[in-house]
């Protein structure tokens, strides 16, 4: 362990930010499978026989885990916590939602505009705008790597990757 | 298939034109990943099975264990040259191999390092060959009940062996075994936990949810890391001096054979034991190679016989994973959780089938094994420093380039949108995992096996009645996994009183 008074209460800030992460993980976890027990017990016997029998034990599991976890938020402030991540004071937390925020408009991209269009636009935007790599450069990897997918899925395994919902409905008006 | 007839047309068809160029660069992807930090093996296998839908099984079975063979070898190169294990298995690596690279001998610990793992790999191989005509015969006493029962001692071995928390990993396994019952139940016709969405029906895809777990969730912890792959770059030592010290370092691990066949036997018993993994073998390989050393107070300070004896364990382990794998269908870790899901892909039946009529898959697996280090051990001897510079690549540039393979792999498979979504909701709950130590490995076995173990519940309770589990092995098999998971809830309630009378 550091002798540094600085790193140790780093250490603390981290070990109770992970405690809270963890009370609000397992209580998700808890609800899920607490759906799952509700959803199974409506099923004919065959089918909700194996659901249940993991179902029970994960229960337990899940409560016990939950229970020990309280007992160490018991030393933080849980609700504090929480607001001050929820209220993006959290830089790490931030981090992490804006990475899945990044990946969620990949795939409403690829959705919309097709999967070249989508991953390209998405490669150049996280190097050039987001890491703040050189133009040339995020250019010249965003592009490269999407002729090289083509290539590779639509020549190489014929494989037709998703052609988006716009030239979808271009092509329906023979427009494209 | 006899052996002999199976050994044959096992060699010939990895080493055939259909067969070889795929394992070329299976092996040489292998290299590359492994001498990249935070990239495992299984990120190296989870990326590659989307590939394989393509493929004869042979080529796939090569592409795939190509790869994964030389990520250890790629990954001992980064832990001697940056001081970071390019995967976890390399950590013991890191207790002389830096040392060595300090008073100059990088390249000789390089060298020394390659060919351990090749003739670890080649050991753990070599005792899975001479093991299949046991396993050929012990398969048989396995029908349903027996698999079942096994499933769960699998997944217990996995939860309480592995480094995380007991209580964490059982949840993560019995997580992963609940994930396998979403879609239509293939007795009743009945829909579970579809929420009626279409493309739940068959249930959620095998390809997704490992990319999702394993590759995304890395790319979330290099990104918010936001660290580069590595710290400081040591200069590297010139074309001539690197080529002269690989060689030598090639001639020591020979020098060290018998070290090698102790350290490797380690390995591959470990590799028997679902759940242990590579690291924890490598790191008794190292007690033991400093144990029965003349020279132990040079250990951690750049000793040799450090590095060989690690990395021959380390690689020896596959062997006797493979073992368990394709004799039950078992896998003990999350490398042959994979490996399961795409002998599946490939359309092939682990268990008696595979050992009785398609033996030489078993030997393409082994001869892939082999023929895959001794690529890697190669390479890595020829291009020891441009790999190096591999390691140079910023995590700003390799992210989103490998975000968008892993999406396009995922939607490759099935040419569905919808596998995108479920590898993105994979990467979320890996990540979270992965920072809370749940384990990722006993979520996928889970799942892995959630298929076989309905299946094989079902069909114990048809042909051996509702107390199936009285038969005289998975009577057996039931009390190991209640006395080893009784033995170790009570050596962790010792440990707390223990401490808790200590700090009263």
């Amino acid at each position: 362990m550091s002798d540094d008074p600085q790193d140790s209460g780093n250490h603390d800030e981290a070990a109770q930010k992970s405690v809270v992460l963890e009370l609000v993980f397992i209580s998700f976890v808890g609800l899920v499978v607490g759906g799952a027990l509700i959803a199974a017990l409506n099923y004919d016997f065959v089918s909700a026989r194996a659901p249940l029998v993991i179902i029970v034990p994960l229960l337990i599991l899940v409560a016990m885990q939950f229970n020990k976890t309280r007992r160490q938020a018991e030393h933080h402030d849980v609700l504090q916590q929480l607001s001050h991540a929820l209220e993006g004071r959290d830089s790490k937390f931030n981090t992490v939602l804006r990475f899945i925020a990044f990946m969620t408009f990949l795939l409403l991209l690829i959705y919309v505009a097709g999967h070249y269009v989508g991953i390209s636009v998405f490669m150049f935007v996280l190097m050039h705008w987001v890491s703040r790599e050189r133009t040339r450069l995020a250019l010249l990897v965003s592009v490269g790597v999407t002729v090289l997918l083509y290539f590779l899925f639509e020549h190489g395994f014929n494989i037709e990757l998703y052609r988006g919902y716009i030239p979808k409905l271009l092509g329906r008006y023979g427009l494209f | 298939m006899g052996i002999i007839e199976g050994l044959i047309s096992g060699f010939l068809q990895a080493i055939s034109l259909s067969v070889f160029p795929y394992l070329l660069v299976g092996a040489t992807f292998g290299l590359i990943i492994g001498v990249i930090p935070g990239l495992s093996g299984h990120f190296a296998m989870a990326m590659l099975i989307p590939f394989l839908y393509t493929m004869e099984p042979a080529a796939g079975i090569a592409f795939l264990l190509g790869a994964h063979s030389t990520v250890a070898q790629g990954g001992g190169l980064t832990a001697i040259f940056f001081s970071t294990p390019g995967t976890g298995q390399n950590a013991a690596t890191l207790l002389d191999g830096p040392p060595m690279r300090m008073k100059g001998q990088g390249a000789l610990a390089a060298g020394a390092a390659l060919t351990s793992c090749f003739l670890g790999a080649t050991f753990g191989a070599v005792a899975l060959a001479l093991l299949l005509p046991i396993l050929q015969k012990v398969v048989l006493f396995f029908g349903p009940s027996e698999i079942f029962v096994l499933a769960f001692l699998a997944l217990t071995f996995v939860a309480v062996l592995g480094k995380e928390d007991i209580t964490r990993s059982m949840i993560a396994a019995l997580l992963g075994l609940l994930l396998a019952m979403v879609g239509v139940d293939n007795v009743t016709n009945q829909e579970r936990f579809t929420f009626g969405l279409l493309e739940l029906r068959d249930g959620l895809g095998l390809v997704p949810v490992i990319l999702g777990l394993f590759a995304v969730a890395e790319m979330f912890d290099l990104w918010v890391s936001g660290r580069s792959l590595t710290g400081s770059q040591s200069k590297p030592l010139s074309a001539r001096e690197t080529q002269r010290q690989v060689f030598q370092g090639v001639m020591e691990a020979f020098r060290h054979w018998w070290l090698i066949v102790r350290c490797s036997a380690i390995g591959t018993a470990m590799g028997l034991i679902p759940g242990l993994g590579s690291a924890p073998a490598a790191f008794i390989a190292y007690g033991h190679a400093k144990q029965s050393s003349k020279s132990k107070d040079t250990f951690g300070k750049g000793n040799i016989e450090g590095v060989i004896g690690s990395e021959a364990a380390n690689d020896a382990v596959e062997g006797g994973a493979l073992a368990s794998t394709v004799a039950f269908g078992v896998p003990g870790s999350s490398s042959m959780a994979i490996l399961l899901g795409a002998l599946f892909v490939l359309g092939l039946e682990t268990g008696p089938s595979l050992l009785t009529y398609h033996v030489d898959v078993v030997f393409v697996m082994i001869f892939t094994i082999i023929i895959g280090n001794l690529i890697g051990m190669l390479g890595g001897m020829f291009l020891v420093n441009p790999l190096s510079r591999a390691t140079g690549v910023r995590s700003s540039v390799l992210v989103p380039v490998l975000i968008v393979v892993v999406f396009t792999g995922a939607f490759a498979v099935q040419s569905a949108w919808f596998d995108m979504f479920i590898a993105l909701l994979f990467g979320i709950i890996g990540y979270l995992m992965k920072v809370l130590d749940y384990s990722r490995a006993a979520m996928l076995i889970g799942f892995v096996l959630g298929f076989a173990v309905e299946k094989n519940l079902y069909l114990a309770t048809q042909l051996d009645g509702p107390y199936f589990i009285f038969r005289p092995i998975p009577l057996t098999l039931a009390i190991i996994t209640i006395v080893f998971l009784a033995y170790n809830i009570w050596g962790i309630v010792k440990h707390r009183r223990e401490a808790d009378d200590h700090v009263g």
